[in-house]
């Protein structure tokens, strides 16, 4: 089933988000602010590993096997038009 | 040092900008290892923008490609990661996002921002990966991506998702542990948009660009993510296997 925010809490995440002000929960900010950044805080709690060490250069002679303007090799990947 | 000046620049200036270092700072950056490695960067403007690599890199100079992708090895790693839940399928992915902007490179509309057909390339992939995952009976990942019900709609209230953040480190670490359960589970396109809008920020306006979506369904998916989550969340912890 899916899920819905409240239509106030909706409005605090999209507050948070565009203007990207962390600790925007004050009193001037509506108190659901304060609900949807301290879930947002938890999310950010997820952890994450750091890319190997040798990331860089393995990408590097990937590339570099492989000559470039080769779009026929990745007909679905064509550079995405960025609007 | 490059990669931190330029997440600095684009968190609060809202993009590269082109700063001349001080002497000092020019000397010490020679000093470093790390800078060392960037080598002839050192003699011109601290941070390049992303755009002025791509296109000296399409003039020919390879160590610009090689700044590039050091540059966006920790954040787009880290995207892949947490999007693809395993770090080979992720450090793949990487390596198969920048073989396309190599190869790619002199289609690149140099006004436009790179990062953002950065992860657009990337985003592409990883999903394509999942698709492929999940059409793999044994895939693990099936569950997370086909559990979308679009029977009715259920209100989340998010106070059953507030928690105080422990201190402690041992009991940090745990709750760390369950919020990676509970992100890991979810759809991967709602997985998807709040890793793109909250851990990597990106404005609305960009996400919409970026998976091809009209502004208010990025709106609404997020909302959807940011409610899934907290269902998620409460169920795991009224679980039996909560800890």
């Amino acid at each position: 089933m899916p899920k819905k925010l409240f239509e106030k809490d909706a409005q605090a995440l999209d507050l948070l988000m565009e203007t990207g002000v962390e600790g925007a929960c004050s009193e001037s900010v509506a108190d659901r602010v304060c609900v949807v950044e301290s879930v947002l805080q938890l999310i950010g709690q997820m952890p994450v590993d750091d890319p190997p060490a040798n990331l860089v250069e393995k990408t590097i002679a990937r590339c570099q096997r492989t000559p470039a303007a080769a779009h026929e090799q990745y007909p679905n990947h064509r550079p995405p038009l960025m609007s | 040092m490059n990669d931190l000046v330029y997440d600095l620049q684009r968190r609060y200036l809202g993009g590269p900008v082109t700063i001349r270092p001080s002497e000092n700072l020019v000397k010490k950056l020679a000093r470093d290892p790390v800078s060392k490695r960037i080598g002839s960067d050192l003699a011109h403007p601290v941070a390049r923008t992303d755009e002025q690599l791509l296109a000296d890199y399409r003039a020919g100079n390879k160590a610009s490609f090689s700044e590039l992708v050091s540059r966006y090895q920790q954040e787009l790693y880290h995207f892949l990661v947490r999007f693809l839940g395993d770090r080979a399928s992720a450090e793949d992915v990487f390596q198969e996002t920048f073989l396309q902007v190599h190869q790619s490179a002199d289609q690149f509309d140099p006004k436009r921002r790179l990062r953002p057909w950065l992860f657009t390339i990337a985003a592409n992939k990883a999903r394509d990966l999942l698709r492929s995952q999940s059409r793999r009976p044994t895939s693990p990942l099936q569950a997370t991506i086909d559990s979308d019900d679009k029977d009715g709609e259920q209100y989340i209230d998010l106070m059953e998702a507030v928690v105080p953040l422990p201190d402690e480190p041992m009991e940090r670490r745990e709750l760390q542990d369950r919020v990676y359960k509970v992100v890991s589970g979810m759809p991967a396109q709602l997985r998807e948009i709040l890793l793109l809008s909250y851990f990597h920020q990106f404005p609305y306006k960009q996400i919409g660009d970026l998976l091809n979506i009209p502004l208010g369904t990025v709106k609404s998916r997020l909302h959807s993510a940011v409610a899934e989550f907290a269902q998620r969340w409460k169920m795991l912890n009224r679980g039996p296997s909560a800890s």
